[in-house]
């Protein structure tokens, strides 16, 4: 169990006329080397949750366990905490700020403490993996390189100190549909290469049903949801909550509603694919 | 139909020390009065810089657009073109000026030196016309995306425009937000008559379209209705885009040997399949 | 960062708030102005029970207006201790080498201390009591008159506007970059200044390219709105004087010349 959730409660503004309750009473656990999605409308806590994790916000109420490391304890180690996880942000591209790609890419190892070779070596490692051309960019500014490069340089750069949970802020945000399968592919062959843990908060439902093997639906502050992608789907309304169903889980149901019954676990193209053509057998004309 | 845009061979080149990017690379098209156009491409395609040439944003380095009869290069006529032509952006916090909703709603009217009564009325209609006149004296701030930009349109709406240009005004938004703002625009073209000319890179936004423009490169790849458009599978992969799920399946299952027209929404795809039966 | 309520608007229905706000800029002008004109004990308990009528009347809790005054702890403090300690001449009262606590500098101390409290409470609740945006209203009114001297008026009044609408924006990027260079490790609160004067780069560059890019794209929607397109410009919102705004300016006026009298010595 690398992070463990009891009872997490947080409020912002308290005692103020701009009082809100972000988190109620959450619980659940995520283990090592699972692909967690969490969903839910705007407003419903996932970013005040995920800040939890790497102590960007500070636990107010209840319980957190993350890598071992207590975050209800009087004084906690938030570096070490740190060091262990990668938070992408929104539009990460953002937060470049070094003079070169190659320095601002070292400056999470730097500050965890790696020798310069070692964040070197690390950093170099870090920006091949991110799909970039090392010597071609290392020496440029961040500022001048284009928007796809700079995502992937901000994407090194929490990849650059070996963090063992990545914990991704929709990741696709404002990219175009090719941009947005690159970005995809390139976490899940991380994952498969690394095994790291990787928590997704997404909007995009085809994007949860693809890649995660689980998913947390949050709702107005309170964890509605665990569940895997295909159950909740098939079995539970979340468009009252203000969420989308993959529209091969739209067309599946509407097949079933017409007597063409397909099972409830197909949540992608390729399998819906595969379940048609098992489905009609040879009837081809 | 009339035509309210036109477009003739127009180039744009954006200068820099690093060189010259062709935006735009002879693009010729019309716009007819109460369309719904559908432009569509990649990042990069040209899209909006096209569509600040449609407002007299920039002017062509060579070719014209005229905006009902009038050439955007006549310098004095600049702020007659831009009343008529509104242009709405991506990002959704970053076009609003004002504190309070109903300050920045008047904005518009106000720069154009309208009767202050006609300004209230506008307000009003702008408002109620994008839904959200609940939220007139409320900051922006707190509000969603989709709610934003809804604003940030009716602050277009009350200059009265003939066109209303948005220009990939759905990318920064979640699958609500983007929901509320197409079916506000698609109300706004069906009941109010305004031209639409939607800017995106969602296929699936230009299924209700009467025209859709595909741009790469620069330049016009092809142009038509929606079905058109789609059919022409080959094409559309060297754009980059992606089809919609309906249409990938019907794609593919053709593909397998099933006789299965192109369908574009998940309706005619069911229908398809159960025929198969 | 959050929690400050120094100038932030605090939502009430009370006659204060609903002033109009040149009413609400001339009155403190009118208060400054006798704060600074106080010189006995009698005009400050008058200045006091001015301030205190106001806060009563907006109905804004004493906390939010006491956390005023905790901004400006610190000066207070300072100013205290100097003046008890180093200023004054006449019998001392107690003294220890350099320092030397007088009547006089007692007293002056706690003018001092006074008007400092005063003058703070007192424009506070101008941005108490009315949004960012009525106040750019009122001062782009009032500087109504600059415009015979060619001075751009409605310019400055945009700027002003548009850099209020946008500070909760801002707070909220400077926000985000922060945690974003947190989370890679850095640390904005050990090390000597130096350390620490370094360590703010990673938010300030991100943050002036940020705010490039939205001046930039803010640019572009005014051009999309016409901004400029007539010196004629209209104003949906009037501001107009009633009967409540009139009264005020005679109460304050009525309490200026009070402190006016106990100055020139007529009273008191």
């Amino acid at each position: 169990m690398q992070i463990e959730v009891k009872n997490l409660s947080y409020t912002y503004s308290k005692k103020t006329p701009y009082e809100k309750q972000a988190l109620r009473d959450i619980s659940f656990t995520v283990n090592e080397g699972e692909f967690l999605g969490i969903v839910g409308a705007t407003g419903s806590g996932k970013s005040t949750l995920i800040q939890h994790f790497n102590g960007l916000i500070k636990l107010q109420s209840g319980q957190l366990n993350v890598l071992d490391i207590d975050l209800a304890a009087k004084k906690v180690d938030y570096k070490a905490l740190r060091r262990g996880i990668g938070m992408l942000f929104q539009y990460p591209e953002y937060q470049l700020f070094a003079d070169t790609v190659l320095a601002d890419v070292m400056f999470g190892p730097l500050n965890f403490g790696m020798s310069k070779e070692e964040a070197h070596s690390s950093a170099k490692e870090a920006l091949i993996l991110a799909g970039l051309d090392f010597d071609a960019v290392k020496d440029r500014s961040p500022l001048e390189i284009s928007g796809g490069q700079k995502r992937r340089a901000a994407i090194a750069g929490v990849l650059s100190y070996n963090p063992k949970i990545l914990i991704l802020d929709e990741p696709t945000a404002g990219l175009d549909p090719s941009g947005k399968r690159e970005m995809l592919n390139l976490i899940s062959s991380l994952r498969k290469t690394s095994g790291k843990t990787v928590i997704m908060v997404s909007h995009n439902m085809d994007e949860i049903a693809r890649y995660c093997e689980r998913v947390i639906v949050l709702g107005e502050s309170e964890l509605l949801y665990d569940t895997t992608p295909a159950e909740l789907f098939y079995n539970y309304d979340i468009a009252t909550l203000g969420l989308d169903v993959p529209h091969v889980v739209k067309i599946v149901k509407k097949l079933r509603d017409k007597g063409i019954d397909l099972g409830t676990d197909i949540v992608t193209e390729e399998k819906l694919l595969e379940r048609l053509t098992a489905f009609f057998g040879k009837e081809r004309i | 139909m009339e035509k309210i845009i036109e477009v003739k061979n127009a180039f744009y080149s954006y200068k820099s020390e690093d060189g010259t990017l062709d935006a735009v690379n002879g693009i010729s098209l019309d716009i007819e009065r109460g369309s719904f156009t559908v432009f569509l491409g990649h990042n990069g395609s040209g899209k909006s810089t096209l569509a600040k040439l449609l407002n007299g944003f920039l002017v062509p380095d060579s070719g014209d657009v005229f905006v009902d009869g009038v050439n955007t290069k006549v310098e004095e006529r600049v702020f007659e073109i831009r009343s008529k032509v509104g242009l709405v952006f991506q990002n959704p916090d970053n076009q609003m000026v004002a504190s309070i909703i109903e300050d920045d709603i008047a904005f518009g009217p106000e720069n154009l030196g309208i009767p202050r009564e006609e300004i209230v009325e506008r307000v009003d209609w702008a408002l109620n016309a994008v839904g959200m006149n609940a939220y007139r004296t409320h900051t922006p701030f707190k509000l969603s995306g989709g709610q934003k930009q809804r604003i940030a349109i009716a602050g277009i709406l009350a200059m009265k425009p003939t066109v209303l240009i948005l220009d990939e005004s759905t990318s920064m938004l979640d699958p609500q937000g983007r929901k509320e703002v197409l079916e506000t625009v698609r109300a706004l073209n069906k009941e109010q008559g305004i031209t639409v000319i939607l800017i995106t890179h969602y296929m699936d936004e230009a299924l209700d379209a009467d025209n859709v423009v595909v741009l790469h490169e620069g330049k016009i790849l092809i142009q038509g209705t929606p079905r058109e458009i789609f059919a022409k599978k080959e094409l559309i992969s060297k754009t980059k885009l992606e089809l919609p799920v309906a249409a990938y399946i019907s794609y593919r299952l053709l593909g397998e040997g099933y006789d299965v027209p192109l369908s574009l929404i998940d309706d005619e795809l069911v229908e398809s399949i159960c025929r198969l039966r | 960062m959050r929690d400050i309520t120094f100038g932030q608007y605090y939502p009430r229905d009370s006659v204060v708030h609903r002033l109009d706000p040149r009413t609400k800029l001339l009155i403190s002008l009118v208060y400054i102005v006798a704060v600074f004109l106080c010189r006995t004990y009698w005009a400050f308990l008058a200045s006091f029970l001015f301030l205190v009528i106001s806060i009563l009347v907006s109905r804004i809790p004493v906390l939010s207006i006491l956390k005023t005054v905790r901004a400006v702890l610190f000066i207070l403090l300072i100013t205290v201790i100097i003046n008890l300690f180093f200023y004054g001449d006449g019998e001392p009262i107690f003294s220890w080498w350099k320092i030397k606590v007088t009547w006089e500098g007692a007293r002056f101390a706690s003018f001092m201390a006074m008007r400092l409290v005063f003058l703070v409470v007192g424009t506070s609740l101008v941005s108490l009591t009315t949004t960012p945006m009525s106040l750019t209203d009122g001062m782009e009114s009032l500087m109504k008159p600059l415009k015979l001297v060619r001075f751009p008026v409605h310019d400055v009044a945009i700027i002003m506007s548009i850099a209020l609408r946008f500070i909760p924006t801002l707070m909220d990027e400077i926000n985000k970059i922060m945690m974003a260079q947190k989370a890679r490790g850095a640390d904005f609160d050990s090390g000597n200044l130096i350390k620490r004067v370094k360590a703010l780069l990673p938010i300030l560059i991100p943050l002036f390219v940020s705010t490039f890019r939205i001046a930039d794209e803010l640019a572009l929607a005014l051009d999309a709105r016409c901004y400029n397109a007539t010196p004629n410009r209209t104003k949906m919102k009037v501001l107009s004087f009633n009967a409540r705004d009139i009264l005020a300016l005679l109460f304050s006026l009525a309490f200026l010349a009070v402190i006016i009298l106990l100055r020139i010595g007529i009273i008191g």
